[in-house]
């Protein structure tokens, strides 16, 4: 295994550090360097999103860094063009020095091209993981296909919180166990996994139906899924929710459309709604489940609450969401006050995961069968 | 002792309303019911001295059913955010002013560091170090880790006074934040805006707001240069027109702050956009003379006032369609962003909860913090930057949250009144109010309240008069 330093390191690739060198046996996850101006640098991983400490430094001085380890991984995670400035440079930088290079950023034709030469030249590795594309066109599908698996949604209620890791933390359970699992997310870093980083999913959750109509996408999207079970025969299959379920009175939250549109591809037997901080209160938890059975078809199973929550004033300022990591215990605090009928959670945490987890087994074994 | 409900009665030409404190909602009532409610409201009389079960008082049965008319107060004064305070100020700062200089080279009569009651500090040529400024910056830096992109902003004094610190500021900065979208704002007089200044603003994307008061006879009222006494108007408008004929796309981008004397005529202040039509290109943003702490208080003519109630009639028109936003002043587009987002005053809720703070405070250290030319942090550069309960910490020791949660439960000091104030959701006075020699007073805060609650006052009949609107021209129209 080669030891490979990740950047821009930012908290949406936290699952990205956990998880990696667990499912991918090419690669080890060996340091994490961010931008300067990110004011993680020197401090443990955990800061950049408010978490228990996990004993990996967040690191600054990328060069250095490189020298010691043998190759880069770049990440998806963030939307921020700052967050990549000078990646291109960097990445040739990388080539030259005959580093290898994970990459699962968007690049043009000319860019692949030139990297994949470089990396040659200079006896590297250039690995490239865009997003799987669908095999389809519209004039070759019929029909419409039902799962013989236990099919299990991890969605956002109101904006992003957690629901990558959390799926991914699911998935490894389910492994831990012997099963079988396929994942379908919008992250082309699941496709280094042997997962499914699906490029329909992907532009149905950035709001892009490229080149068809909405119940096209549907069908293809159905026939995907299909696609997946039947080439890797799973005993479960986890899809990540794309979009905001929920509109709040200050934000629409994509107005749970993208949510809409994949309840008509096909119903979870099990769904797990994430939640930032605050917008799920113990009084609130029953009309969120009413809401998403209502719109969605389907009920919450149970909640994972994030630390995550929204920064109003700022949100309000701008019009447009913007986030603040309260410290972990926060989450555990108010998960305490919110247990009812609907169980809360703070699925990052073992015993949470677990209890969760044993509670999701009992639920599935008696609908599909999960041997 | 059955508490009286929590509303405020009030009426347009066209129908009765209330507004309901705890759902924070304007409803239009018939007029009986509201006969009732003045009744209960004015004349000491009970919702219970009415049998409403009756036919005849089905609306305001109606109205009770549904959790309106309710007499729930709040029970303590404590600010949503006060239990936060500590992680927003250590990871969600956003935005650090730096007080580049003290010195300016304007002397405007208005401007508090050029007279005031004794309570606040004069010009001076005290002037940031580097150090401090990078410390400065390095502060924001630690503290703003969940914030996607921060803002730093230059300040005065006239902070082009000290165009050769700036500079290495924003390269430090640059270097600092590498990583993260950096916004500059600068707010000059103008004046010293040479090439150099312009291409250096071009090239970091450094939004200027330039501050003119009105044409010539107006603004050289106030607006004078240190030393001469001279007026400013010249210099400055020739700084525009410059900038207008040769950087274009940079004139673009530009800000002007009209402060403006209602003693004037308010057509007169306008006419400068007529004289000089290239204003009208540009963002204007205005505001009345902060006389808060001032030696002379405004006084408003009637002709002012007058114009002011005409251009908020056309803002009106604009908003319903009836007026292109072209024929308004420049000043009166404000008025009607104010209009059409008149819908952030009325976020539904189902009561008010126990505890909780009148509207009108910010969040200290987040959105804003000044850093002042010694280093002292002070909440912004509208409060007094010498009084004690506004300095909210410093570069050495950092922000001092008790103070800041100090100025986040400012009601606390008027906690009786402010519980029974029906404008509490939309009360517009922040800790700056209240500042009475260096302490949050109780008296100096109640002052204030009239002015709060007729602005409110005003913010209801706006909605009333919308919702009239929607029903006579459509929903659309809005």
């Amino acid at each position: 295994m080669k030891n490979v330093v990740l950047y821009p390191f930012t908290p949406d690739d936290m699952a990205i550090v956990r998880f990696h060198s667990r499912w991918n046996k090419k690669y080890r996850i060996n340091a994490v360097v961010s931008p300067r101006g990110l004011s993680y640098g020197g401090k443990d991983i955990s800061v950049a999103d408010n978490r228990k400490e996990a004993g990996l430094i967040v690191q600054d001085d990328l060069d250095k860094v490189l020298d010691e380890n043998e190759g880069l991984f770049i990440p998806s995670g963030d939307s921020r063009e700052t967050v990549y400035s000078g990646i291109w440079n960097i990445m040739c930088e990388t080539a030259k020095k005959g580093k290898d290079i994970v990459c699962s950023i968007n690049l043009t034709q000319r860019q692949f091209s030139e990297i994949k030469n470089l990396c040659k030249e200079n006896r590297s590795t250039f690995i490239y993981c865009p997003m799987e594309k669908s095999r389809w066109t519209t004039s070759t599908i019929t029909g419409r296909y039902h799962p013989s698996v236990p099919v299990i949604f991890v969605g956002n209620l109101v904006a992003e919180a957690n629901t990558f890791e959390v799926t991914l933390e699911i998935a490894n359970r389910f492994m831990q166990d012997g099963y079988k699992v396929s994942v379908i997310g919008d992250r082309p870093e699941l496709n280094l996994y042997g997962f499914h980083g699906s490029s329909l999913l992907a532009d149905l959750s950035h709001g892009k139906i490229i080149g068809n109509d909405i119940a096209m996408a549907i069908t293809l999207l159905n026939h995907y899924i299909h696609y997946v079970e039947s080439n890797d025969n799973p005993d479960v299959i986890l899809i990540q929710v794309p979009g905001g379920m929920l509109d709040t009175p200050d934000f629409p939250n994509e107005c749970g459309v993208y949510a809409y549109i994949l309840s008509r591809v096909l119903q979870p037997d099990y769904f797990i709604g994430c939640s930032l901080l605050g917008k799920a209160r113990r009084k609130e938890i029953q009309f969120i489940n009413e809401e998403i059975e209502r719109r969605f078809g389907y009920p919450v199973d149970c909640i994972h609450l994030s630390n995550k929550s929204v920064s109003t004033e700022s949100s309000l300022q701008k019009h447009k969401m913007e986030f603040i990591y309260y410290p972990v215990e926060k989450a555990y605090e108010e998960i305490t006050k919110m247990q009812g009928e609907i169980p809360v959670y703070h699925l990052l945490e073992k015993e949470h995961l677990e209890h969760m987890y044993q509670n999701m087994l009992e639920k599935l074994s008696g609908q599909k069968n999960i041997d | 002792m059955e508490q009286k409900p929590f509303i405020k009665l009030f009426s347009t030409i066209n129908s009765n309303y209330f507004y309901d404190v705890n759902k924070n909602e304007v409803i239009a009532v018939k007029d009986d019911t509201w006969l009732i409610l003045n009744n209960v409201m004015e004349n000491g009389e009970s919702l219970k001295d009415y049998k409403l079960n009756e036919r005849g008082y089905s609306e305001i049965n109606s109205l009770i059913q549904k959790g309106y008319l309710s007499g729930n107060r709040v029970k303590e004064i404590e600010h949503s955010n006060c239990g936060n305070i500590e992680t927003t100020l250590e990871r969600r700062m956003q935005k650090i002013t730096l007080q580049l200089t003290q010195n300016c080279n304007f002397r405007c009569s208005y401007c508090h560091y050029t007279s005031n009651d004794g309570s606040q500090r004069k010009h001076s040529n005290k002037k940031m170090n580097i150090e401090t400024a990078k410390d400065a910056i390095l502060f924001l830096k630690e503290h703003s880790m969940d914030s996607p992109e921060v803002y730093i902003g230059f300040y005065g004094g006239e902070p082009l006074l000290e165009f050769e610190m700036m500079k290495e500021i924003v390269r430090f900065a640059g270097d600092t934040f590498f990583g993260k979208k950096i916004n500059y704002t600068i707010t000059t007089n103008s004046v010293l805006l040479s090439d150099e200044v312009i291409e250096f603003f071009i090239k970091y994307q450094i939004s200027v707001v330039i501050s003119l008061d009105g044409p010539k006879e107006i603004n050289d009222c106030n607006r004078v240069f240190a030393g001469s006494g001279q007026g400013t108007f010249d210099a400055i408008i020739k700084k525009v027109k410059y900038i207008y004929d040769n950087y274009p796309k940079f004139y673009k981008e530009l800000s002007i702050n009209m402060v403006m004397n209602p003693e004037h005529d308010f057509e007169v202040i306008h006419s400068i956009f007529k004289d000089y039509p290239f204003l009208k290109k540009i963002n204007i943003m205005s505001t009345v003379i902060d006389d808060v702490g001032a030696l002379k208080k405004n006084s408003y003519s009637e002709n002012y006032s007058k114009e002011v109630a005409y251009q908020e009639f056309l803002a009106y028109l604009s908003v319903m369609h009836r007026l292109p936003a072209s024929k308004l002043y420049p000043t009166t587009a404000r008025k009607v962003v104010g209009i059409q987002e008149i819908g952030k005053h009325f976020t539904e809720r189902e009561r008010l909860p126990e505890k909780a703070a009148p509207g009108g405070q910010c969040n200290p250290g987040e959105v804003r913090l000044m850093v002042t030319a010694e280093g002292d942090f002070i909440v912004c550069e509208r409060v007094n930057e010498i009084s004690d309960c506004m300095v909210i910490g410093n570069l050495k020791s950092g922000v001092d949250v008790n103070k800041v949660k100090a100025l986040l439960n400012v009601a606390k000091v008027t906690e009786e009144k402010c519980i029974d104030c029906w404008a509490f959701s939309g009360c517009n006075l922040c800790a700056k109010y209240a500042d009475q020699n260096g302490r949050l007073a109780k008296e100096e805060r109640l002052k204030h309240c009239n002015r709060s609650r007729n602005n409110f006052l005003n913010i209801l009949k706006e909605k009333a008069l919308l919702m009239e609107a929607a029903e006579c021209y459509g929903q659309a129209s809005m």
